[in-house]
């Protein structure tokens, strides 16, 4: 299911004329409404829930639902990005959650000491 | 980066050794050993032992960082950086880290949570202090280009300060004359010279300066850029008579038909719509009012023998690249017929002071003879104060010189012309400080006062004075009063901030919301360029525009002339040579940035540009290191030696324990200047709050980057508090009020992946609201009990 830019939160990057979501998508999906200067995927079809845009949003506008294949709607699977993980909560149509933290960078730091 | 830390805890002669148990925190600290060259416990490491020890072990361990574990920063910064300079560390890689105000003292009956906390605490710096690194001191040249807006008293004062310190200053005017309403003023108190004497020395000055070019009948039609690389576009109006070949011989006056009111005169002469400018320094010997022309009329070509003349010269367009502008565009008179009880514009002997001004002047239209415009000589003036001033219908501010200025015209009247009675009708005599004397000296002088609004003002039946009535407040009775001439003492308004630099600094072509600057107390509500009046006087918002004069408040000349030099000392802070910048002027990796511009767009004061590659850069020169940016970038890519996000990360991600059995896990990130300061008060006046609460002083709460929060919370950190300054307190503007927003956002966040939003909490503190972050913290701790702790502590 295609990404959703929550309006509320979303602020058009503040009027840019490329956000992010539009830079980092790699299928060029992602732009601007015209007139509510909020972003919004204009080929939902040609989505492939990458969730790029989800991550890179500056303002955690964007939701992706999960497709029904992996869980019914409304399943969602949402990125919390920090310096050297990302944080998913996976939340299915029961309401079940789980979470997982993935290390995206180690620093040799991170071995020793509690 | 760090390779060989030094810890250092010092005992503070009891006051932390007191409350916290050394030995705990040694045991706490066994299995930090990574990059960790000495552990060192002192009871007193201030004291000249305790001095020595720290020299000598930088030494001996050879500490290339080194944390102190102690009092706050502020008490023995000096003492500390010179041990470490002394034994060669750079003064920046002294880490202080304070566990007597932010843990030994708040936390006096909870002796286990404190040893604790200090333990986390020093786990967290440590944290820090692996990403550490001596500063590099980077240069930049200053921006020697200014452009002035206004050719009146401020501006020529700014021009001239700042073109003796060697800058290329542009000014502009929109009159065909310099001087601004100072040219066209008579005398100035309190010494009664002439206004004209001190305006024509600054303009001959600046006539001789090379550095300084004039541009008269030149308004601002386009600003682009940033500070310190403005493009300004000017256009510049013709006074369609070539000033090199006119001769001067006033023929085309003589043949032009039309007759206008002289604005110069404030109505009081007429001239022609070709006419010789009365003033110092004009644009030329003669100049044309072409929106005054009949159409199609073409006599003054004709008559002139010089051919000088030429009716469709058009306007010439330049482009001025500055660093910086300075805004004095001044004030101009309220107009005195929108009260109609005064009669002003009915009756010809009711003038203003301005018009009196020009009355009294020697070139003004009677040659400085007091007339009325009737006809006659006045045998008594009435002074009638705060006309259209302190007066909610009109303009409800005190415009600060009518007093002192009809006070000056009335002793000017009683010097020349002793038998004239002179009344001045006043609501309050307003003449502060040394101004003072002239109320003494008017009343010496003879001239008489009563405590008054006038009701109306009439002709005087069969006569030809005016009858002025009302009530005296004093004597608490009406009274009638004749007089030949009225003087209405107007106010002061604003001009004005000329468009398109309202709508640089605003951002409205930015796409941003209109009515920040009054929202932000920089512009007044009555369209005064206040400034914040104690902290930051002549900044707007955009840095590199400086107001200057009247336009910030109504201001006599003393003061006119006080305020150009302050907005020209903002300006020279930017135009010095090889200026060494702060290390906390942010610097933007590249390699990480995908020019989102989120650091343009939430930047408060405008200081970046685009460099030749398109990415975003700060001027450094002109950038307030609010750090603001750091806390917006996205991609974290935005650093500076002194602070970033990765040092931060590594505070909240260092692997801290429990203060006690249950108790929640909080960093709260406070701001420096005003939170900070409250939390250490809050120690010394021996307030007690949770031990769970570790506090991490940050630049600004808008430099907090929500990473830190992402980063913290899936790390097992059980809630955030985050305390900025109070609203409209910021002192970066924008700081307090961003990150209310960002954590805003990232409860949203939160409540979607099922985590609790009051988890994260925003406080704003005052530099004394101990109490209230005392009370503030107990709450949260209080409320993240309830709760429970984080779902993702079993994860780590």
């Amino acid at each position: 299911m295609p990404p959703k830019a929550d309006p509320t939160k979303c602020d058009g990057c503040q009027g840019e004329s490329e956000p992010l979501c539009e830079q980092v998508c790699p299928g060029n999906l992602m732009t601007l409404d015209k007139e509510t200067r909020k972003a919004y995927c204009r080929e939902p079809g040609d989505c492939w829930d990458c969730m790029t845009c989800t991550k890179a949003c500056p303002r955690q506008a964007i939701q992706t639902t999960l497709q029904y294949q992996i869980a019914y709607f409304p399943g969602k699977l949402i990125p919390l990005v920090g310096t050297n993980s990302v944080t998913w909560t996976s939340i299915d149509c029961h309401g079940r959650v789980e979470r997982f933290v993935m290390k995206t960078l180690v620093s040799p730091d991170d071995e020793d000491e509690d | 980066m760090a390779i060989n830390i030094g810890i250092f805890i010092c005992g503070c002669k009891g006051a932390v050794s007191g409350a916290i148990d050394m030995a705990g925190v040694e045991a706490g600290l066994t299995r930090v050993k990574k990059k960790i060259g000495a552990k060192i416990f002192h009871p007193w490491l201030c004291g000249p032992e305790g001095v020595s020890l720290l020299g000598d072990s930088i030494a001996r361990h050879k500490l290339d960082c080194v944390i102190i574990a102690g009092c706050p920063e502020t008490v023995h910064r000096d003492l500390f950086k010179r041990v470490a300079a002394d034994s060669g560390l750079p003064p920046e890689m002294v880490i202080r880290l304070d566990i007597r105000e932010g843990c030994a003292l708040p936390h006096g009956s909870d002796p286990r949570g404190a040893t604790q906390k200090a333990v986390n605490l020093i786990k967290m710096w440590n944290g820090q202090a692996r990403l550490a690194e001596p500063y590099k001191p980077f240069y930049e040249d200053g921006n020697k280009d200014v452009l002035i807006v206004g050719g009146g008293l401020a501006g020529l004062s700014a021009s001239l300060e700042l073109a003796g310190a060697g800058l290329n200053v542009v000014l502009i005017e929109k009159e065909p004359f310099l001087g601004g309403r100072t040219a066209q003023l008579n005398k100035v108190y309190p010494r009664m010279c002439d206004a004209r004497c001190g305006v024509t020395f600054l303009i001959n000055r600046l006539r001789e300066n090379t550095r300084v070019k004039i541009f008269n009948l030149t308004e601002i039609a386009g600003l682009k850029g940033s500070a310190g690389r403005f493009e300004a576009d000017l256009i510049s109006r013709s006074n369609f008579i070539d000033a090199e070949s006119c001769t001067g011989c006033g023929k085309c006056a003589e043949a032009c038909p039309v007759l206008v009111a002289d604005d110069f005169n404030f109505g009081l002469a007429d001239r022609k719509a070709v006419y010789s400018p009365w003033s110092p320094d004009p644009a030329g010997p003669y100049i044309i009012d072409r929106a005054a022309c009949l159409s199609g009329c073409d006599r003054c070509v004709a008559v002139c023998p010089a051919g000088a003349v030429n009716l469709r010269a058009e306007p010439i367009h330049n482009v001025a690249r500055i660093g910086s502008i300075i805004i004095a565009t001044g004030w101009k008179p309220f107009a005195a017929e929108k009260i109609e009880r005064l009669g002003f514009g009915r009756y010809g002997n009711v003038i203003t002071n301005l018009q009196l001004e020009r009355m009294m002047s020697p070139d003004g239209p009677a040659g400085g003879k007091l007339y009325c415009p009737d006809g006659g000589e006045p045998g008594s003036v009435l002074f009638v104060q705060c006309v259209g001033s302190r007066d909610v219908n009109y303009q409800s501010w005190c415009s600060a010189v009518c007093c002192a200025a009809s006070l000056k015209q009335a002793i000017d009247i009683k010097t020349l012309y002793p038998n004239v009675r002179v009344y001045v009708l006043y609501i309050d005599i307003r003449v502060t400080g040394e101004y003072e004397d002239l109320y003494s000296r008017a009343q010496e002088a003879g001239v008489v006062f009563v405590r008054t609004s006038p009701a109306e003002i009439m002709p005087e039946p069969g006569g030809r004075g005016l009858l002025v009535t009302g009530e005296d407040t004093l004597m608490g009775r009406t009274f009638k009063v004749r007089a030949d001439l009225v003087v209405l003492a107007t106010g002061m308004q604003p001009a004005g901030v000329p468009g398109v630099i309202k709508e640089y600094i605003e951002g409205t072509d930015r796409g941003k919301g209109e009515g920040q600057l009054y929202s932000c107390g920089l512009m007044s509500q009555w369209g005064f360029f206040t400034g914040h009046k104690q902290c930051f006087p002549f900044e707007a918002m955009a840095q590199g525009i400086y107001p200057a004069g009247a336009c910030q408040e109504p201001m006599d000349m003393g003061n006119t002339v006080r305020s150009a030099l302050g907005a020209a000392c903002k300006v020279l802070s930017t135009a010095g040579e090889r200026l060494e910048l702060s290390p906390f002027v942010p610097v933007v990796d590249k390699a990480g940035c995908d020019k989102c511009k989120r650091c343009m767009e939430e930047c408060p004061y405008g200081v970046w540009y685009f460099d030749e590659g398109g990415y975003p850069v700060p001027d450094p020169l002109y950038c307030k290191t609010c750090l603001l940016c750091v806390g917006a970038c996205p991609r974290q890519c935005i650093s500076t030696q002194g602070f970033s996000v990765h040092k931060l990360a590594g505070a909240v991600t260092a692997k801290v324990k429990e203060t006690g059995p249950g108790e929640p896990h909080v960093v709260a990130f406070v701001c420096e200047n005003d939170a900070y300061q409250a939390v250490l008060l809050a120690a010394r006046m021996g307030l007690e709050y949770p031990a769970g609460l570790h506090v991490v002083p940050v630049r600004c709460t808008g430099s907090c980057n929500m990473v830190l929060l992402r980063e913290g919370l899936p790390g097992g950190i059980d809630g955030f508090m985050v305390a900025g300054c109070r609203s409209g307190e910021c002192h970066y503007i924008l700081g307090a009020d961003r990150t209310e927003e960002r954590l805003d956002n990232i409860k949203i966040t939160l409540r979607d992946i099922m985590i609790e939003p009051e988890r994260v909490i925003f406080t704003r503190l005052g530099v004394r609201d101990a109490e209230k972050f005392v009370r503030e913290a107990r709450e949260f701790v209080h409320k993240l009990k309830e709760i429970g702790p984080s779902p993702f502590k079993k994860h780590v």
